[in-house]
């Protein structure tokens, strides 16, 4: 800009509202957080399992059977990321809430997947690759069948 | 009330510095993240909501500003093929020059296509009927999109002449016209 | 493989973190002007137009259909390419493609992003499944702190190593005129700047830049009568995992193959190159966190697994070193995400022909090995070189 010329900056937000269907696999599994469960499909000719439930295998190209596999609350903490700075997050219009901890943890049950959620450590001194810890849930009439349904995973082996 | 009275939150602002984007988080409403509409099958309705702001560069803020502070429309004019580009813009895509000549252009102009949706769409600028108007302005090569207002919409005409009218209050941002109302109503 | 290629022009924008003086087009405009005065050609000249760049960064869809003018599209064939990190590279490829076919004699590719529009989490969410992931995401941070702390266990290197290789960047961008970050650094400052997830510090991760680049690809007969010494795209090898990454995160617990591997073994299978760190004289790799680094490096094959932090620890990857890697300052330093993987290729042509200025490399360059990497475990390599 030139000389004097001044800023203008023009603020035009964007809110677009979706509806999205989250297909038989992913309802199956999203039902399944409502029930206190948390479901794997297992694939017809490899074995391996996928979570969150998908159709097709992504190794095999074929069509994932009807082998639905409940997975254990308890798992390992396999890595983690702990998050600090503010973030805007798009789907609340919200900053979210930080600091948290997310983790990925290898359920018991399923030793080829891995399950994406919270920390209840927020702390990310006390938070190890290899600790142990356990899906809590919300009571039973405060679910709705979505991630959230699983408040945390809380430590159950430091 | 003209028909605008939705500008989709357009707000333009003069800064001395640019702000900080967590700053502008406050022009959204909080929200949950869905809204189960079914369990089976599964539905839910969604949200992305951002914050975008623009820099609109030297050219267009030439045009707000003009159209802020003077309720003057400004074009730029291509010093290959002559074309004057209403609004104006940084390069004339056929000559792929580079564009300098400003050119006042009326405030008065020529309707060159219009179109009216009979029915509301949450993105209109108003309650239907909107009249969305394309206006070639006195001295200007090029079509320029708008809204008529104060206009019968059952009664316009290509070649209608139609005249711009600018808010008190303006920002700097396409609605400090906040319409064109045809010539002689 | 079809017709020759080489890259006959360049040129790309200072890299900033925010541009409150122009518009998107205007940066857009830069890069291409630029672009055609290096190879001498006006657009009248191209055939085709190949741009790439992030969706929704800037709020736009068909970013190109809004920036037709700026970037010399008007009634010239092309595409709009987005392929997340890989986005830029990608388009170099398509571009390679659209030549080697023997269709288009002169294409023009140009990557940008305006990051500056908003914050780019905001964008990056919309990757992600949202049932599944979006309550949780939170960018690629997580991605470079497993690589590196599974390193750190796995080859007994320390942070040290890291941090160092984070200073070679900052040097080297102090001598590239277009990068974002020239920080002046020192070890000990990387090892003390903030953790965002253990061992990834805030000073190991590049920055959200403005940018563009672009790049003129011309046959055998365009790149004779240019004005510059012609760099040749020999091959171009693209991967990605099969997994929708997107869906929960990692996958898999422990990533059995990379699509880094695979790319680049094809790559030197189908060239003939049996000891990369011989055979290929510098390395425009696209490592957006210095714990990259050292994964990617034994991915490469430059060196045995294990043994990166030891080539860094001996600062071997230096601009005057053995093994100069991103000579440019690298993504660490300047990442417009659009613009970046065509930065690596310009940057890498500018180093073959010996333009590169105060950063150019002191061993004798006659290939390089220029990538693109993205999020989703998408790899883009390309193999350039000074002889047809």
């Amino acid at each position: 800009m030139e000389g004097d010329q001044e800023l203008l900056e023009i603020v035009i937000p964007l809110d677009l509202k979706y509806k999205w269907s989250a297909g038989p696999h992913l309802g199956t599994f999203l039902l399944g957080l409502k029930a206190g469960k948390i479901l794997a499909n297992r694939c017809p000719s490899c074995g391996r399992l996928q979570l969150p439930p998908t159709p097709v295998c992504g190794r095999c190209h074929i069509a994932m059977g009807q082998e639905w596999v409940e997975l254990g609350h308890r798992g390992t903490v396999v890595s983690y990321s702990f998050v600090a700075e503010p973030m805007y997050d798009a789907g609340i219009g919200d900053m979210r809430q930080v600091p948290y901890t997310i983790a990925a943890v290898v359920l018991d049950g399923g030793p080829d997947v891995a399950f994406f959620h919270r920390l209840e450590e927020s702390d990310p001194q006390r938070v190890r690759v290899g600790m142990r810890v356990e899906a809590v849930f919300k009571p039973p009439e405060e679910r709705e069948a979505s991630m959230e349904d699983i408040l945390h995973f809380r430590t159950v082996e430091p | 009330m003209g028909p605008v009275d939705r500008d989709q939150g357009a707000k333009s602002m003069a800064q001395k510095k640019p702000s900080h984007y967590n700053d502008l988080v406050h022009v959204i409403e909080p929200s949950k993240r869905f809204n189960v509409l079914s369990l089976e099958p599964y539905v839910a309705e969604g949200r992305l909501a951002v914050p975008y702001r623009y820099f609109p560069g030297p050219v267009a803020t030439r045009f707000f500003v003009e159209l802020r502070d003077n309720k003057r429309i400004m074009g730029i004019r291509c010093p290959e093929c002559s074309t004057v580009y209403v609004p104006p813009e940084g390069t004339c895509g056929r000559c792929f020059r580079r564009l300098e000549e400003w050119v006042e252009v009326g405030r008065e102009g020529t309707l060159e296509s219009f179109t009216v949706p009979r029915y509301s769409l949450p993105i209109h600028p108003g309650p239907a009927p909107v009249a969305y108007a394309l206006v070639r302005l006195d001295g200007a090569d090029t079509g320029f999109l708008h809204l008529l207002g104060e206009a019968d919409t059952k009664g316009l005409r290509i070649g209608m002449r139609v005249e711009a009218v600018f808010g008190e209050e303006r920002v700097g941002n396409i609605l400090d016209i906040r319409y064109f109302r045809p010539q002689g109503s | 493989m079809g017709e020759k290629v080489a890259i006959i022009g360049l040129g790309q924008t200072d890299h900033k973190y925010i541009r409150p003086d122009i518009d998107h087009e205007e940066l857009i405009n830069q890069a291409v002007r630029l672009a055609l005065e290096d190879a001498d050609l006006t657009i009248r000249d191209i055939d085709a137009v190949i741009m790439d760049n992030m969706d929704l960064f800037e709020g736009h869809y068909l970013a190109d259909a809004m920036s037709v003018d700026g970037a010399g599209m008007y009634m010239k064939q092309g595409l709009k390419i987005n392929t997340g990190g890989t986005s830029g590279a990608s388009a170099v490829a398509a571009g390679w493609h659209h030549v080697a076919s023997g269709l288009f004699k002169k294409v023009l590719v140009v990557g940008w992003q305006k990051q500056d529009a908003a914050p780019s989490i905001a964008a990056l969410v919309t990757a992600r499944e949202p049932f599944y992931d979006r309550g949780m995401a939170a960018g690629a941070v997580g991605i470079f702190a497993t690589m590196g702390l599974r390193y750190m266990q796995e080859s007994g290197c320390g942070e040290e190593p890291a941090a160092l290789a984070r200073v070679i960047m900052a040097d080297n961008a102090r001598r590239n005129p277009h990068a974002h970050l020239k920080l002046n650094l020192t070890v000990d400052e990387v090892l003390k700047s903030r953790v965002l997830v253990w061992p990834v510090r805030l000073l190991h991760m590049s920055p959200t830049s403005c940018g563009a680049c672009a790049l003129v690809l011309g046959d055998e007969a365009s790149a004779r009568r240019s004005p510059k010494r012609p760099v040749w795209i020999k091959d171009s090898v693209t991967a990605h995992r099969e997994q929708s990454v997107w869906r929960g995160g990692c996958v898999e617990p422990i990533p059995t193959t990379t699509a880094l591997e695979v790319a680049a073994a094809k790559l030197y299978k189908r060239n003939g190159i049996t000891n990369p760190a011989r055979d290929i004289d510098l390395w425009e790799l696209y490592t957006p966190s210095s714990w990259a680094l050292f994964s990617w490096m034994e991915l490469y094959s430059i060196c045995d697994k294990g043994q990166a932090w030891r080539l860094v620890e001996k600062e071997a990857i230096r601009i005057e070193g053995e093994i100069p890697i991103e000579p440019s300052g690298g993504v660490v330093s300047t990442n417009p995400i659009g613009a970046s993987g065509v930065i690596r290729v310009a940057e890498a042509a500018l180093q073959l022909r010996g333009e590169a200025g105060e950063r150019q490399v002191t061993k004798k360059a006659e290939t390089a090995v220029a990538a693109a990497w993205g999020a989703c475990h998408w790899i883009v390599n390309f193999l350039l070189s000074r002889n047809a």
